[in-house]
């Protein structure tokens, strides 16, 4: 179903991390941004619509008021509003957004006791636009910080904190209003933005980390380390379909939600696109449409270019290029 | 991160190290007596009692290049010496092994098992000295307190971070070249057959489900032909730890040569290090600790001489010099700026992490210690 494209080249290689790939497509401006976390730095990579013109930045994460050096980042991601994107960027220390050319920082988050992890660690990890001015970010401690983002300028102000998980929190996605979060005993809670945010219902975990989640018309989909991708009625909180879509942890997965597809990319080198469709039953069906292993390499990200999934990204650890993939004609 | 990489980070190169030293002793035939002699210093500095609780305390790990220090010193902790070109070739051995176990680890608590076959090694290797024995007991009695009941998630953490410590180091090992378990360009050839992690499905099915219940299944190919584990290692003292990975591949005893990739010398210099100019006040401390520890070890300077002997990594001294000549920038490193003199009047945290040490202030001991510190500090 897809054929490989030219990869576009980065000024370091991925970080092991889950979903370490954000995209962010301009087609108005012909530009794609693809970032990517590299220890303490997260490299852009801005290609113009042939990818021949390739123009790079690097954003670090100063600690504020901090002398030595600069924290290991965890996450780096695109949001995108009506109005305005931003570049998030989660570490050890805290939160920090930025316009999404990386130049300047609007606004920064140090993280507290309150949002620590039982062995003292501290981090964030997961992060997503929702509904109209909201972003929402999880924690070592499983607390999700809400920040309201007003449609233009600086003033990011804290909303609200959420409860519910009760280990670290691994990713969030949203779908409109719609906010999912996952975390490392494998338990999804969806929630509705609005102020304040409501907690919908809560799927309970296995034991093995969701490392990704994806929110698709009455579906939630959860990536596991254990290899298997799961899909479940987001009413009802039951499970309708179980692939063992991997050998190994998957690392990330992404939605194409006009198409109804899924990518998933793992540690066991393999890329595969699923289709999910409504049939006649009350579960979707599920076919493998792609496989792809990128040999050598342990795959860390994965993400659609946009929503219709024509075209989609690959990075791994210790790799230094996205691999990219055309639907073909 | 996670704060609790460092034990491991520690015990496993540690393990790895004595792994290539121990087949270097015997590889060039250094009396039986002396080769225990220095087996048993290393082990009974690395697993002091003291230094091991506070490596066991929750913490950032160590930068690059303080670990290299620390592991200058463990070498050097009884009679035999290295040049620094076999330091180097040491060091490049030691680090690719613990990457090449903690890449191809199956599940990220497996990492437990890999630290456990270097301490089953370990407690071999000091059988008959009942004090070490028993502070490599010690040992596993942390390891189990704080790592056998660590959720996956939590590993898995503990993973990433030391991947990475280990990020863009490519160098060629030979022996990993010669079994094909590393390719020419560095990087470690990944399977897509053989054991799936323990408790996971092997991938090729969809089930469906109605109300909460199996309703029907399909199939799709997979390339690569995956079969079950169906043991799962143990996490106690003493056990089957089923893995292989950290285990002695140096027991055939062949030839080890590393080659430092070109493009591996590009890639490090490139990507800027964690490395802070100014280290958390508790790395400073066990440091401090570990050099106090060095400098009381061992005989007195005169006996040392008359024991002492060399340890090459290469084939032969003319090989050594060789690699001397063209050793490569990246390990002209500036070692961690740690001023003894400063840290005595510093800032009361440090003194408070000192006087918790609680290291007792001889004359001799002192400044034995004081000297070490200051091979410790970068030439300004």
């Amino acid at each position: 179903m897809y054929r490989k494209d030219k990869s576009v080249q980065l000024k370091g290689s991925a970080s092991c991390l889950y979903n370490n790939l954000s995209v962010m497509s301009m087609p108005d401006k012909n530009v794609t941004s693809y970032a990517v976390v590299h220890k303490t730095v997260v490299n852009i990579a801005n290609c113009s619509g042939d990818a021949m013109n390739i123009q790079h930045r690097q954003v670090s994460c100063k600690e504020m008021g901090a002398p030595s050096g600069n924290s290991m980042i965890l996450q780096a991601k695109f949001c995108e509003f009506a109005q305005r994107s931003m570049l998030v960027i989660l570490s050890q220390r805290g939160v920090q957004m930025f316009e999404p050319d990386g130049s300047v920082m609007l606004f920064w988050h140090a993280f507290g006791s309150s949002d620590t992890g039982q062995a003292g660690e501290v981090f964030g990890r997961g992060v997503t636009a929702a509904g109209e001015g909201f972003i929402v970010v999880g924690t070592a401690k499983g607390t999700l910080l809400v920040f309201a983002v007003p449609p233009k300028g600086p003033n990011i102000t804290m909303a609200e904190t959420l409860t519910g998980h009760s280990y670290a929190v691994s990713d969030l996605r949203n779908n409109g209003n719609e906010v999912a979060s996952a975390d490392d005993s494998g338990a999804i809670i969806i929630w509705k933005a609005g102020t304040p945010f409501s907690r919908l219902s809560k799927i309970p975990g296995s034991g093995s980390t969701c490392t990704a989640v994806c929110l698709f018309n009455e579906y939630v989909a959860g990536a596991y380390g254990s290899g298997h991708i799961r899909i479940f009625d987001i009413n009802s909180g039951n499970v309708q379909v179980e692939i063992c879509a991997h050998a190994k942890w998957i690392h990330s997965m992404d939605i194409a939600p006009s198409a109804g597809l899924l990518v998933s990319a793992s540690e066991d080198s393999f890329v595969r696109v699923w289709e999910v469709r409504k049939g006649n039953e009350s579960y979707p069906e599920v076919d493998l449409k792609f496989s792809e292993c990128i040999t050598d390499v342990q795959l860390c990200g994965a993400k659609f270019t946009n929503r219709n999934g024509r075209t989609f990204g690959v990075t791994g650890y210790d790799h230094n290029e996205v691999a990219c993939f055309t639907q073909k004609a | 991160m996670s704060l609790r990489t460092l034990p491991l980070l520690f015990i496993n190169l540690g393990g790895e190290m004595l792994y290539i030293l121990d087949q270097r002793l015997r590889a060039q035939n250094i009396p039986g007596d002396k080769s225990k002699k220095v087996m048993h210093d290393i082990i009974g500095t690395m697993f002091n009692k003291r230094f091991m609780d506070e490596l066991f305390k929750p913490q950032e790990a160590y930068s690059k290049k303080a670990m290299r220090t620390v592991f200058d010193r463990l070498a050097h902790a009884s009679i035999m010496r290295l040049n620094t070109a076999s330091m180097d070739k040491l060091y490049d051995l030691m680090t690719m092994a613990f990457k090449y176990q903690v890449s191809l680890c199956l599940r990220p608590s497996d990492l437990l098992l890999v630290t456990f076959n270097h301490m089953d090694a370990i407690r071999v290797f000091v059988e008959d000295s009942p004090t070490i024995k028993s502070q490599v007991d010690n040992v596993y009695r942390l390891l189990i307190q704080h790592y056998a009941s660590l959720p996956a998630g939590e590993f898995q953490i503990i993973r990433q971070t030391l991947l990475e410590f280990f990020q863009d180091m490519h160098i060629r090992v030979s022996i990993f070249l010669k079994d094909k378990v590393q390719n020419s360009n560095g990087r470690f050839a990944l399977h897509t057959s053989g054991p799936v992690p323990y408790g996971s499905d092997i991938p090729g099915t969809i089930r469906y489900f109605t109300d909460g219940r199996s309703s029907k299944s399909s199939d799709f190919s997979v390339t690569g032909k995956y079969v079950a584990s169906l043991r799962e290692g143990s996490f106690e003292a003493k056990g089957d730890r089923v893995t292989k990975l950290g285990t002695n591949m140096y027991n055939v005893s062949r030839p080890v040569e590393t080659q430092i990739a070109s493009d591996a010398l590009k890639g490090v210099a490139a990507s800027s290090d964690v490395d802070s100019s100014n280290p958390n006040p508790l790395a400073k401390a066990e440091l401090n600790l570990l050099a106090h520890l060095m400098g009381n070890i061992g005989t007195t300077p005169d006996k040392k001489k008359d024991k002492a002997f060399r340890i090459n990594l290469f084939q032969n001294d003319d090989e050594e010099e060789q690699h001397a000549v063209t050793r490569p920038a990246q390990y002209d490193f500036k070692v961690i700026n740690i001023d003894f003199s400063k840290l005595k009047k510093g800032s009361d945290e440090l003194s408070k992490i000192m006087g918790d040490l609680a290291i007792p202030e001889t004359g001799a001991a002192s400044s034995k210690g004081d000297d070490l510190l200051e091979l410790m500090d970068s030439a300004s």
